[in-house]
């Protein structure tokens, strides 16, 4: 089987460079177990959610006509047939040969300049040709595809397409029976000619076989062939990709066209934005059963995990220098863990300021370092926790008389990963090592993955070529992981459109973040990693028509944060009943570069005039500490 | 193949061409320029009116704008701009119209291209009573001045505009001064979009710290990119820049992209024309082999490096109808002492004669 040098290098993105087999083997059909037959069968609205990097794009692209052809000839020679498995559960592929094809459509600026395209005049009836023929040319290319590959029968120049009924009031186009080829003929001078008129200059004619119509005909016009004919060809399913690409007022008016009854699934890709009320691709007012959403976010952490490990595995077999580590249970091995314990010369200071401090605090235990060359972690571990619990204690407001009446403080597997953090940081140890936490950090987003365990699988290559273990310390994973966070926050600002307030924000929450993390007393154990903003606070942010500067600079900060993954946003219910509050988390490779624990949970309400603040400058912590400190910390349990 | 600029018109003695040409009975002159934060938008009119009486010259100003100003960086661009707008107001030349460009839309989405060309479209019978057009680059971003001059190369051709001409006050130094940041995606620029589907060979004209924008550009254009030859500036000052942008993106060039080493073109700084032949001639000569092979071809272009080198590259866009992909930066961060080194630079603009009198045959 072929190889690559470093197999995590590669995204699925990366089909079309991709030798198929190779493809094939790096495909992990996780997300296609969320689709069922009738998505392909029932012609409905298929609406696919999700950040920057869940796999929105990858499921389409799987379903375009030459990864599909690809597949059902390669479905045999492949040792790892699993994909093929999983397409022939779904109904594409049968005995017959493929079933159904997509019409893969990038929303992109040739669709949304059309609206520009006559100055000042809002145009969807240009958008509506263009689609047409977009859609009816990528089924025409995918016959000849299938021709070609002599999944059909190469008659297709025998084919005569006919006319839509008069009644339909149809396009010039579809007014009038075509042979096939003539059909793409056309179909490919009208394309061309759209591109002119993108390229065109103010005062330049439309060009004359440009017709706009009120309407997308093609779903009817191909459902209409596909009934008339009986050729064996398969069903096209269209794959419209990047729904928020578009202007709002042309998401609308297809999303009109895309909802009215059709003889073809259409399927739309869309990105998840910050404004749980600004659906981009609202589905009130359509029949039940005729949109079936699919919110590729929605995995829970184990499952996410469960997939990341399917994807090691399969990148790790295709690598060619890590191809003996077979399982991910191999691979885990290579992730050392952290040493057992410390020389008492490095430890003594640190610790012995702790005892202090718990004296201090009054503890009633006398408490000591053992005397012995090396001190276990695990006595270390237990000492950060003492001084949590007691620092706890001594902030307690209620005192007690009697000391003995005290109740002990509770500690929990929280307060034990605050201690652990703690513990890393005073004696300078790795924190971030193991499967697990390169896992959470991928921030449920498989690109991310990729990128991170890409680093460490760079350095295993470069030590099993020199013939050395491949095994990375708990401490080269901690540097590692700390690498690809610090090129991650240092890209923030080129990487975002309004990446210089982005970070500026950034900056001043995990200021925010480390100090309240940071406190004695852990109040927030582990640590405190988002903030949190009320429904109504959205809303009123999102309502206000020619909003005011720093409103709308709130408003595309923080989408275009959340857009790009440096946020993501969970949705809580809390308080009053129906009260709903959005919790924005930070990205987790930005917790570990700003040294913060993995885990979810802590997060702080702000009002949206301190964001805006904190958006456009850096807002000293001492300004808002206070303040902030007088305001309850709010935090969830997250399972 | 042939090639309109084979034979072109460049000079550096800007004042003495200006002096000569506005000495010339019914001579008159508009000039073009965007106003934004870059001071060097004044420093053409400067020049020529150091030498022309300013009754024979006219500007058409595009106020550059940005959509949110609440920003401190933003808000210092504007006051730059509002001083470079109120300094050539004051010049003496008289102002045909002045008008914003929004640079962005409502939707955060580059508009600035589309928007100026029409406020320039709009005042064609205006431009048409001037004997010479010229755009002024210096100050202009790419996604304006590649459409405007594409659109004002067309109208010339039409005999709507009687001499074009182009005029760049390059500065290293200052070029160094200002920070690109907040990219959005790469895409195609406004009139220059790929028409159909095709295999592309990709010629992004480089300089240092470009990763992001490459990586942006090569996402866009992976699915049908069949070779890349990044292009850089030799001669160039200093001469060793070529070697600092290579170790500047080395990872990007050699590890990600895994561009051979072979593939590297080298190209004039201080002549657009150079690297107007050599994209012109590579163009022609992938389109003679390849298209064979994997059928219809074309050369994308990416000018992410000075003015001069990009608007050589420009003019192989025009000529051969080549596709601009390319990113837009959303801000502009300048170093405080920007102002200070402007003043105290001597800035010499060049002179490009794009069409017109010295291009008539008969």
């Amino acid at each position: 089987m072929a190889s690559l040098r470093n197999a995590f290098k590669y995204t699925l993105a990366d089909r079309p460079t991709l030798d198929t087999n190779l493809f094939l083997h790096l495909y992990c059909p996780t997300l296609l177990h969320r689709l069922s037959p009738e998505d392909f069968s029932v012609p409905k609205l298929v609406v696919l959610s999700g950040s920057p990097g869940s796999g929105k794009s990858s499921v389409l692209r799987l379903f375009q006509t030459d990864s599909l052809v690809a597949l059902y000839l390669n479905r045999r020679k492949s040792s790892d047939d699993v994909v093929v498995e999983v397409l022939r559960e779904l109904g594409i592929f049968d005995d017959n040969g493929i079933r159904y094809i997509g019409l893969y459509i990038q929303c992109d600026s040739n669709l949304r300049d059309l609206s520009n395209a006559e100055a000042g005049q809002v145009n969807f009836k240009l958008l509506n040709a263009l689609l047409d023929i977009k859609i009816v040319l990528a089924y025409l290319r995918g016959l000849r595809q299938l021709a070609a590959a002599k999944l059909i029968r190469n008659t297709l120049n025998d084919v005569r397409f006919v006319a839509l009924p008069p009644d339909e009031t149809p396009s010039p186009l579809f007014a009038r029976e075509y042979s096939f080829e003539e059909l793409e003929t056309e179909c490919g001078k009208i394309e061309t000619d759209f591109a002119s008129l993108l390229n065109s200059f103010p005062g330049d004619p439309v060009p004359a076989s440009i017709t706009p119509h009120a309407r997308v005909f093609a779903f009817s016009y191909l459902g209409q062939q596909l009934a008339h004919q009986n050729l064996g060809w398969p069903s096209p399913v269209l794959l419209l990709d990047d729904f928020q690409e578009l202007y709002q007022d042309q998401r609308d008016h297809l999303h009109d066209e895309l909802k009215r009854r059709a003889a073809v699934p259409r399927w739309v890709a869309v990105r998840k934005y910050v404004y749980e009320l600004e659906r981009l691709l609202p589905v009130e007012g359509a029949r039940v059963g005729d949109v079936r959403e699919i919110d590729l976010d929605d995995s829970k952490p184990p499952a996410f995990r469960k997939f990341l490990e399917n994807v090691t595995e399969r990148r790790l077999r295709l690598t060619e220098a890590l191809q003996h580590m077979l399982t991910i249970q191999t691979f885990r091995e290579q992730l050392r863990p952290a040493v057992e314990a410390l020389p008492l010369a490095r430890v003594q200071e640190p610790a012995g300021k702790i005892l202090s401090r718990l004296q201090e605090l009054g503890a009633s235990e006398t408490l000591s370092l053992p005397q012995q060359p090396e001190i276990p972690l695990r006595f270390l571990h237990d000492l950060e926790k003492h001084l949590i619990l007691a620092e706890r204690k001594a902030q307690r407001e209620q005192r007690y008389i009697l000391p003995e009446l005290e109740p002990p403080e509770p500690s929990d597997a929280k307060t034990e990963e605050a201690a652990r953090l703690f513990m890393c940081h005073r004696y300078d140890l790795p924190y971030y090592f193991g499967f697990d936490f390169l896992s959470v950090a991928a921030n449920r987003n498989v690109e991310q993955f990729l990128e991170i365990a890409g680093e460490y699988a760079e350095k295993m290559i470069f030590r099993t070529e020199v013939n050395r273990a491949a095994e990375l310390s708990a401490r080269e994973q901690d540097e590692l992981l700390r690498a690809s966070a610090r090129r991650y926050y240092e890209r923030i600002e080129q990487r975002f459109p309004r990446g210089y307030t982005i970070r500026q924000f950034v900056d001043n929450l995990v200021r925010f973040c480390r100090a309240v993390t940071d406190r004695p007393n852990a109040p927030i154990a582990p640590g405190v990693t988002g903030f949190g903003l009320t429904g109504d606070q959205l809303r009123d942010a999102r309502a206000v028509d020619g909003a005011s500067d720093g409103i709308r600079l709130f408003r595309e900060t923080l989408a275009g944060a959340v857009a790009g993954n440096v946020f993501s946003i969970k949705k809580i219910k809390q308080g009053q009943a129906g009260s709903q509050k959005f919790v924005f988390y930070l990205n987790r490779l930005l917790c570990v570069r700003f040294g913060l624990p993995l885990g979810y949970g802590g997060w702080q309400r702000l009002p949206v005039e301190t964001i805006v603040r904190m958006m456009t400058g850096p807002v000293p912590a001492e300004e808002w500490g206070k303040k902030w400190q007088a305001q309850p910390l709010e935090l969830e349990d997250v399972e | 193949m042939s090639s309109r600029w084979s034979d072109y018109f460049l000079t550096h003695q800007f004042s003495e061409f200006w002096s000569e040409r506005l000495a010339q009975a019914d001579a008159s002159v508009c000039l073009i320029v965007a106003i934004g934060f870059d001071p060097r938008c004044r420093t053409a009119l400067k020049h020529i009116l150091a030498v022309a009486p300013p009754e024979r010259v006219s500007f058409i100003g595009l106020r550059l704008r940005s959509s949110v100003d609440s920003l401190e960086s933003t808000r210092l661009a504007n006051e730059s701009g509002d001083q470079n707008l109120q300094a050539l107001s004051s010049s003496g030349a008289t102002a045909v119209a002045i008008g914003d460009v929004q640079l962005q839309d409502a939707m955060g989405f580059p508009s600035g291209g589309r928007t100026a060309l029409n406020f320039v479209a709009a005042r064609m019978e205006a431009l048409r009573k001037f004997r010479h057009v010229v755009v002024d680059i210096s100050g202009m971003p790419r996604s304006i001045f590649y459409p405007l001059i594409s659109f004002l190369c067309s109208r010339a051709d039409q005999g709507l505009v009687q001499n074009l001409h182009v005029v760049v006050s390059d500065s290293a130094q200052l070029d160094a001064k200002i920070h690109l940041s907040e990219f959005g995606d790469a895409d195609y620029m406004h009139t220059f979009r790929l028409a159909g589907k095709k295999k592309l060979v990709w010629l992004p004209v480089i300089a240092s710290r470009e990763r992001d924008r490459i990586l942006k550009i090569f996402n866009q254009l992976k699915d049908d990119c069949v070779e890349i030859c990044p292009v850089l500036s030799f001669p160039a000052d200093p001469l060793r820049k070529p070697d600092d942008v290579l170790i500047d993106n080395n990872d990007v060039l050699f590890k990600e992209l895994a561009v051979s080493s072979a593939n590297l073109l080298l190209c004039d700084e201080q002549n657009p024309f150079d690297i107007y032949r050599k994209i012109l001639g590579l163009h022609d000569y992938y389109v003679d082999k390849l298209s064979i092979l994997v059928g219809e071809i074309t050369t994308v272009v990416s000018p992410l490096s000075s003015r001069l080198l990009s608007l050589g590259a420009l003019l192989a866009a025009i000529e051969r109808k080549l596709p601009v992909s390319y990113v837009e930066a959303g801000t502009y961060n300048l170093d405080p002492d920007t102002m200070q080194l402007y003043q105290n630079i001597d800035l010499k603009p060049i002179e490009i004669w794009l069409t017109g009198e010295p291009y008539k045959t008969d």
